[in-house]
């Protein structure tokens, strides 16, 4: 390989933390820039800053496409058995006309597209956009260093994920469609989902979800690995741990959830696919009867045990898509009251706590499977108990207001409205923690309200706050504040109204798997009115949408530029980089001075100090360091 | 050939004909969750031993002009793709 061999002007990739025998010569960046080509510059780059983009996009792309199952699928709860209006056709056309005859939706079209829709949302979209999107771009800037620890591995995890994410989807274009089992694929249903007649051995839609998981699950490994060692590494010198912004806090407790429960899925999506391909019977039970036939395995597994190892991760993944969002929104806190965050080290043992107790909650997904009196008093309690570092979390964030002088921008919005999102995801919980109350409202779509008021209205308001946040960094021109304000206040409203209503239908008991309610909607009827309120929520949301798709592409070439590298008057280090940050990022070696929020501090010229200024700068306003 | 088959409750002994049986064995993963778990695990070595004989054969054809210009930065190489 002797054209990578200089590609960083380090052969071990432009670290301090590997390979010490290797001559450095990473300090000044462009003393050695060779030109590269531009499918190693933008495709196959190793640059942190280029593999966050690519994860931030190719993760945006799959939201939107993972929305848009939802939204189909919300007409077929408004109004079943209806032909769905406008792309009903480009259904048939391209699921067939078994699964989406006259532009109706089937059910196993409706199963597969909520299979997929939960799938993609969480491991391909959330996950990807918040923890590696932002992650890969901000944190290495964030750190004052020149690159992530390992560069090539970086690049070797987007293209796994990547993969991952091209398999999914090809499971919607094989025979029988995507997998149908749920986003959690409980077996036995899942090992014998998509087989027999009419489907391919490998290329079926339960199959190809487990290889696309394997990738996918080997990209979040690989990247997590990255974020350890490049914030344990390659910290600038004087950023010690407690002066490290929050959200590279909230970056490395993520990154150990996922390293350490990301393995037992992989393991079991690997027994799952043995199960499927070479008829070995992990999670097959005894006797399984299928369709009046006696299965042709022989048995002796447990399902339970999928149920374990999947909720393992599953559990663990709730607070790997809510930290970044958390850690965003503390950045955006301080930035914009102008004021230290509210007690900082509460703020990070909170974040380490919920960390460390998020891995031992998993069974109270379970609560329903008979796992015995004493097992779910357990998980009960320590359900119940992370509660306690969530809410002191929130208490940290609304301090953090009092006193300040808040800057109502876009970020802020959308940061403000994170509070309450999670405040409602939070306290909705607490009935779903408890076993006795759990048992009424299990698979009902209160637990579905509750579940997406963190995952998509907390999750996403992070990200939306973290998008318009940092956008100047990346491109060098803001993102136009009019249309901002436009999508934050469509999205919040439309949000809710989405999964407000979720929750009450939940609590008069509508199942969360009704296709068409059939006769289970008899009961309901006093409820089902709300579909239609979601529903149209759900599109109305949609449109909310394309303000912001079209601000997002007329800022990155039209936009408003910035008129300086430190925009919003921040102090944190990814600020003291030129705009965009160049190959190596730093233009000169930094180091840094003092706290993460040095706001508003008695005595300075200004209202912020920034870590990388030994002594408070004379100048008024920095200016573009390209100027 | 013969299956215990419990249906509802009740044991029922099936019997499939000879005919019917194009193959049987007592050593494939289908026949017990030890030989699966063993299967597994061996094939999974088996797919690691195999992913390790490209690496080194890369560096062992491949590689090998890199040795004769910087021979430390090989061996660097070499050691990072043994940790992973």
């Amino acid at each position: 390989m002797p054209q990578e061999k200089n590609e960083h002007g380090n052969p071990m990739g432009g670290s301090q933390g590997v390979g010490s025998t290797v001559t450095t010569r990473e300090s000044g960046h462009h003393e050695h820039q060779i030109e590269l080509s531009w499918w190693r510059r933008y495709v196959f780059s190793t640059d942190h800053k280029v593999i966050g983009i690519q994860y931030m996009i190719t993760a945006l792309f799959v939201t939107l496409f993972a929305f848009g199952l939802m939204v189909v699928m919300r007409w077929q709860l408004s109004y079943p058995g209806k032909p769905v209006p406008v792309i009903g056709p480009l259904l048939t056309a391209v699921f067939g006309a078994n699964m989406a005859p006259g532009g109706v939706m089937t059910p196993n079209l409706y199963n597969s597209f909520g299979a997929m829709h939960g799938t993609m949302m969480i491991f391909m979209a959330v996950v990807p956009a918040l923890f590696a999107g932002f992650g890969n771009f901000i944190v290495p800037l964030q750190l004052g260093a020149p690159d992530m620890a390992f560069p090539r591995l970086n690049m070797a995890s987007f293209w796994s994920f990547f993969v991952g994410v091209v398999i999914m989807l090809v499971g919607f274009l094989v025979p029988g469609g995507a997998a149908k089992s749920g986003w959690t694929s409980y077996p036995p249903l899942a090992d014998i989902a998509d087989t027999g007649m009419g489907f391919e051995p490998i290329l079926n839609g339960q199959t190809l979800w487990l290889i696309g998981m394997v990738f996918n699950i080997t990209g979040s490994l690989l990247g997590s690995i990255n974020i350890i060692a490049t914030i344990i590494q390659l910290r600038a010198p004087g950023l010690g741990w407690m002066r490290l912004p929050v959200f590279v806090w909230a970056e490395l407790v993520t990154a150990f959830l996922l390293l350490l429960a990301f393995p037992p899925l992989e393991s079991a999506a690997i027994m799952q696919l043995m199960d499927r391909l070479f008829g070995t019977s992990f999670f097959s039970p005894d006797g399984l009867v299928v369709g009046g036939r006696p299965w042709p395995a022989s048995g002796g597994g447990s399902a339970l045990l999928w149920q374990h190892l999947f909720w393992f991760l599953g559990h663990p993944e709730v607070y790997v898509t809510i930290l970044p969002s958390m850690g965003i929104v503390g950045e955006v806190f301080a930035n914009n009251t102008r004021k230290p965050l509210w007690s900082y080290k509460t703020f990070v043992y909170s974040m380490l706590a919920i960390g460390f107790i998020s891995l031992l909650v998993w069974a109270h997904h379970m609560y329903m499977t008979g796992m015995g009196q004493s097992v779910s008093i357990f998980f009960q309690v320590f359900t119940i108990m992370i509660s306690i570092p969530s809410i002191i979390l929130g208490t940290v964030l609304l301090l953090s207001l009092w006193g300040g002088s808040i800057r109502f921008s876009v970020p802020m919005l959308f940061a403000l409205a994170w509070l309450p999102m999670f405040g409602i995801g939070g306290l909705t919980g607490l009935p779903l923690g408890y076993t006795a109350s759990d048992m009424v409202l299990h698979d009902t779509y209160y637990v579905i309200g509750h579940f997406h008021y963190m995952m998509a209205p907390a999750a996403l308001m992070g990200l939306f706050a973290g998008m318009y946040y940092w956008f100047p960094k990346a491109t060098g021109r803001m993102l136009n504040e009019f249309w901002g304000k436009v999508h934050f206040w469509m999205t919040i409203i439309f949000f809710n109204g989405i999964f407000f209503p979720m929750l009450i239908q939940g609590y008069t008991g509508v199942h969360r798997r009704w296709f068409d309610g059939g006769a289970g909607w008899q009961m309901a009827q006093p409820v089902l009115w709300l579909n239609h309120v979601m529903s149209i929520s759900a599109w109305i949301l949609a449109i909310g949408q394309i303000p912001f798709i079209i601000n997002f592409f007329w800022s990155i070439w039209r936009g408003k530029k910035v008129e300086s590298d430190n925009p919003w008057q921040a102090t944190t280090l990814e600020w003291a980089t030129p705009t965009p940050p160049g190959h190596g990022n730093f233009l000169h070696p930094v180091e840094v001075y003092r706290d993460a929020y040095e706001y508003s501090v008695p005595g300075a010229s200004r209202d912020f100090l920034p870590q990388w200024e030994r002594e408070e700068s004379r100048v008024a306003e920095p200016k573009l360091s390209s100027a | 050939m013969v299956f215990l088959c419990p249906v509802a409750g009740e044991e029922k002994v099936l019997e499939i004909p000879k005919r019917d049986i194009q193959w049987w064995s007592n050593f494939t993963p289908r026949y017990s969750i030890y030989l699966a778990t063993y299967f597994t695990m061996t094939g999974l070595h088996g797919l690691h031993i195999l992913e390790g004989s490209l690496v080194l054969g890369f560096f062992w054809r491949l590689g090998a002009k890199l040795y004769r210009t910087n021979a430390e930065h090989l061996a660097n190489r070499m050691d990072l793709s043994g940790r992973f």
